[in-house]
């Protein structure tokens, strides 16, 4: 189980969050659903380690958590492949012959072999995020956060992520943040509706 | 066109060409990695500091490079400090640009999204790893035009050292004209300058194409 408590955070007078608490059980998906501007996204990077809280605590370690943002934010610089290479060889020091192993079997996972090669600029919504999904695979984090999933696509690619989400819950832990709500009920064990900076089980 | 007399001026106009080089090739060697430093530098906010290396840039782009190179050669040993012509030359001119390419640098590295460093951060890259690995490589390629811009106007700022009694290209040809009273060396230096930024072009779309974003 993991725990999130007693969380707060403001901007300023602007309360965001307020005394959230939270818990998501290991390989499940839970999803928080809620409007844009509910502190949703704010919680998030709270999670993942990108911003820190006023108050309460996140009982994770940052360090096994990473996040697959809206839009991707794929290294531009890179082909596909070297997009998950660097931070392997960078973070994980694995050698040359290591991270090709692992990148090839996750590209391979995904069914996303075909763009190995490719450049970020030449991939569609649908397969930038799945190459942003590979390369946080290929850390080997427990915990993988979602933001807004399904804001870039259509409904086949929708229904092809939902598929490729139930297949990372066999050895992932799965956080999602969405105002989705067909998408939520489609791919969550747990749903949680986020209000006003205060969370609901739904 | 009397191409024996060009072939006798040559020489001595290529003499000159060999200072030029000099001041040229010494300016882009020290300044690129003086403009990147900075550059980075500046893009990470430290108050003194940066207020301290924001008098450079402005200094060094809000005076006039002639003024620099007279302070240079005529200021500075007031000071105690006297350098020949040419490490003077090379000084000054490494100095002023490396102060336009550090805010050509600067720019491009606050172009990059905030997302770039968010998204590295949340991978498990430390801040300077993300910096190095990340944001620099990019920041690198979009600023290769401007910088190959700048590198065009050298070529052709380096006639200024002539000020400072330095027989450069344009210097020996403006010689050769006074001496002879006729003007094909103006024409010969011309062509000199042409080929040489023809160079530069057609070198920057290599370093362009082998750098290019998407490959």
């Amino acid at each position: 189980m993991i725990e999130v408590k007693n969380i707060k955070k403001s901007y300023g007078d602007r309360v965001v969050l307020n005394n959230v608490n939270l818990q998501f059980q290991k390989n499940n998906i839970t999803v928080l659903l809620g409007k844009s501007g509910e502190g949703k996204t704010t919680l998030f990077r709270i999670i993942a380690g990108i911003e820190a809280q006023d108050e309460g605590q996140v009982v994770i370690d940052n360090s096994k958590t990473t996040m697959v943002f809206q839009d991707n934010q794929l290294y531009p610089h890179l082909n596909v492949f070297n997009n998950l290479v660097l931070p392997q060889r960078v973070i994980l020091k694995r050698n040359k012959k290591e991270a090709t192993i692992v990148s090839e079997s996750i590209l391979k996972r995904l069914n996303i072999e075909y763009l190995k090669y490719s450049t970020v600029e030449s991939l569609s919504g649908g397969e930038a995020q799945r190459v942003a999904i590979a390369r946080a695979l290929a850390m080997d984090k427990e915990i993988i956060l979602f933001d807004e999933p399904t804001s870039a696509l259509d409904r086949e690619n929708t229904a092809n992520l939902i598929g490729l989400l139930k297949n990372l819950k066999l050895d992932k832990t799965v956080l999602i943040i969405t105002h989705d709500e067909e998408f939520s009920i489609g791919v969550a064990d747990t749903i949680y509706r986020i209000e006003c900076g205060e969370i609901k089980k739904a | 066109m009397d191409f024996q007399y060009i072939v006798e001026i040559l020489p001595y106009i290529l003499q000159g060409l060999k200072t030029t080089v000099q001041v040229f090739g010494f300016t882009l060697l020290l300044s690129i990695p003086l403009g990147i430093l900075i550059g980075s530098v500046q893009s990470i906010k430290m108050p003194f500091i940066n207020q301290g290396l924001s008098a450079y840039t402005w200094l060094f782009r809000g005076t006039p490079l002639l003024l620099q190179l007279y302070f240079g050669m005529y200021g500075l040993p007031a000071f105690g400090f006297t350098f020949n012509r040419i490490t003077v030359a090379i000084l000054i001119f490494t100095l002023n640009y490396g102060a336009y390419f550090t805010e050509i640098i600067r720019g491009s590295i606050l172009s990059i999204s905030k997302g770039q460093t968010e998204v590295s951060l949340s991978l498990g890259f430390t801040k300077s790893q993300t910096f190095f690995y990340v944001i620099i490589p990019q920041a690198l390629k979009r600023s290769l035009q401007s910088i190959t811009n700048e590198i065009i106007t050298l070529v052709k700022d380096t006639s200024l050292i002539a000020a400072i009694a330095l027989n450069d290209l344009l210097r020996n040809a403006k010689e050769v004209v006074s001496r002879d009273f006729r003007v094909e060396a103006f024409f010969v230096v011309g062509a000199i300058y042409l080929i040489f930024t023809l160079l530069i072009v057609d070198g920057a779309k290599k370093v362009e194409k082998k750098y290019a974003f998407y490959r």
